[in-house]
């Protein structure tokens, strides 16, 4: 497992998510930033699971795998990676550190 | 409140962003132009708990900020404890205050937690240069004001001025400006305009400003607009009139629309598509200049019921599909295709009647009492050239 798949993620509490509609994904804003970012539903079901507990890129993909079908588990990996990327940086998630967790 | 003619459904409106919310009907002056007038004050505060549960109501339905306004919020004992219930309902917050009580103490309370970093803005009311100008309209609050002002300036917040303009200041507006921009260093400030609602109803003719006032604040500013480019902003009074007359000259000598949304129908204001308004007393409106208005209270009534099916609120949206020239009072008017019929409160609180035009901003009664005739070379020539 490289440096990188090991990392877990966790959703910033302090975001909060509003779901507009069935199937139309939700917004994220973070106040202490002042970010939004639009999700699209697949992205609300990694942020659900984010909220919920710790996730690496490879039990997110497993969470996704369960929900949805025909999920290739390399490419979806691929996504999964990018789209914590994009929340990174407006603090929507953050990365849990070895020394939170002992 | 209807026209009668039969309007087109709306596509559901997605919550609002933003509720703005008087903590209080309590303030410590007694402004000339305050709309707050006795009906409002009669209404009760509510409690803190009520409050903090309307907050998790509205952290519930992802709003993300507040703005936060009275009567004077800095009145609230528990002022601080519901900024803080904000804070944990994952909310940011603006705060419009008259500056008067704001000392070293509350700049050191706002750096606990994360109040300072929660805060988009706080604004301070000034309306003079100098005391002598100032405290006609805001009486006896000029010193304490500035004071409150300078020391959230000099603490590095974001704080910002609404200067209204009425008849005591109107020839202050180049000092105010060089006091605000120069002396005390605001990157920027805004103006409006007072109105004749509220105690603004009582002291119209000391404190509201006639046709022939209102042309020369809207040169002053035009004045200043090219002195200090980028630095005055405004959504009401003399310097959005001069642009929304620019406007309306511009389109109809160019036959285009000022903008595809904006004129020829009742379009004005968009604060119904992403706001709402909530009085002191828990009354949900649908701002406060529509404070008539009343869509239900926070303790008792659903907010996301409100914002998707109240018919007032409902009608509001359904302005947008009136055409000008249907409009009672606009129809024959040779503007009707370039207009939008301006701030929907003040049509209401001036005609009782929603859908109608803002008779304050009308530009057909703007000329024909100004007696401006070449209008044209006036709204779109800078002076001095």
């Amino acid at each position: 497992m490289t440096e990188q798949e090991a990392k877990r993620f966790l959703a910033n509490p302090d975001v909060s998510c509003r779901e507009e509609g069935p199937d139309e994904g939700a917004i994220l804003f973070n106040p202490d930033t002042d970010a939004i970012l639009v999700i699209n539903p697949v992205g609300l079901l990694i942020w659900r699971a984010l909220e919920r507990q710790p996730h690496t890129i490879e039990s997110l993909v497993a969470v996704l795998q369960e929900q949805c079908e025909d999920v290739p588990t390399d490419r979806v990996a691929a996504d999964v990676e990018a789209f914590l990327q994009s929340l990174l940086p407006g603090g929507f998630v953050g990365e849990v550190l070895e020394d939170e967790t002992a | 409140m209807m026209t009668g003619q039969q309007l087109p459904t709306l596509p559901r409106i997605p919550l609002p962003t933003e509720v703005e919310i008087a903590l209080t009907g309590r303030c410590n002056l007694h402004c000339q132009y305050c709309f707050y007038n006795d009906e409002m004050v009669a209404r009760q505060d509510q409690p803190t708990h009520v409050w903090l549960a309307f907050f998790e109501e509205l952290s519930r339905l992802a709003v993300r900020r507040v703005t936060l306004t009275g009567g004077e919020v800095f009145t609230r004992q528990d002022f601080w404890e519901l900024v803080d219930g904000i804070i944990a309902n994952k909310m940011r917050y603006s705060i419009l205050s008259n500056g008067t009580l704001i000392d070293e103490k509350t700049l050191a309370r706002f750096q606990v937690g994360k109040r300072r970093l929660r805060l988009d803005s706080i604004q301070i009311s000034i309306d003079g240069s100098r005391a002598e100008i100032h405290n006609l309209s805001r009486p006896n609050s000029f010193d304490r004001a500035l004071r409150g002002l300078r020391l959230l300036k000099e603490a590095g917040f974001p704080v910002t001025v609404r200067t209204t303009i009425n008849k005591h200041n109107l020839h202050d507006l180049e000092n105010i400006a060089k006091l605000l921009l120069e002396d005390v260093g605001l990157p920027s400030f805004s103006t409006n305009e007072a109105m004749p609602m509220g105690a603004g109803c009582d002291n119209q003719k000391s404190i509201t400003l006639t046709a022939a006032e209102k042309l020369e604040a809207m040169r002053t500013m035009q004045r200043l607009l090219q002195r200090y480019p980028g630095r005055l902003q405004a959504s009401a009074g003399p310097q959005s009139k001069l642009k929304m007359y620019a406007d309306m000259e511009r389109a109809r000598r160019t036959g285009e629309s000022v903008s595809a949304y904006t004129s020829g129908h009742l379009t004005a204001c968009g604060c119904i598509f992403s706001k709402l308004g909530v009085l002191h007393d828990g009354t949900i409106v649908p701002c406060h200049v529509l404070h008539q208005l009343h869509l239900g209270h926070i303790t008792t009534d659903s907010l996301e019921e409100i914002w998707h099916t109240h018919p007032i609120i409902q009608a509001m949206r359904q302005r947008r599909s009136i055409p000008m020239r249907q409009v009672p009072g606009c129809t024959g008017c040779e503007w009707a295709d370039y207009c939008n019929g301006s701030c929907p409160g003040l049509a209401y609180e001036l005609t009782g009647e929603l859908n109608r035009a803002n008779p304050e901003d009308c530009y057909r009664r703007f000329l024909r009492e100004t007696g401006v005739t070449d209008a044209e070379k006036f709204w779109l020539t800078p002076p001095g050239t």
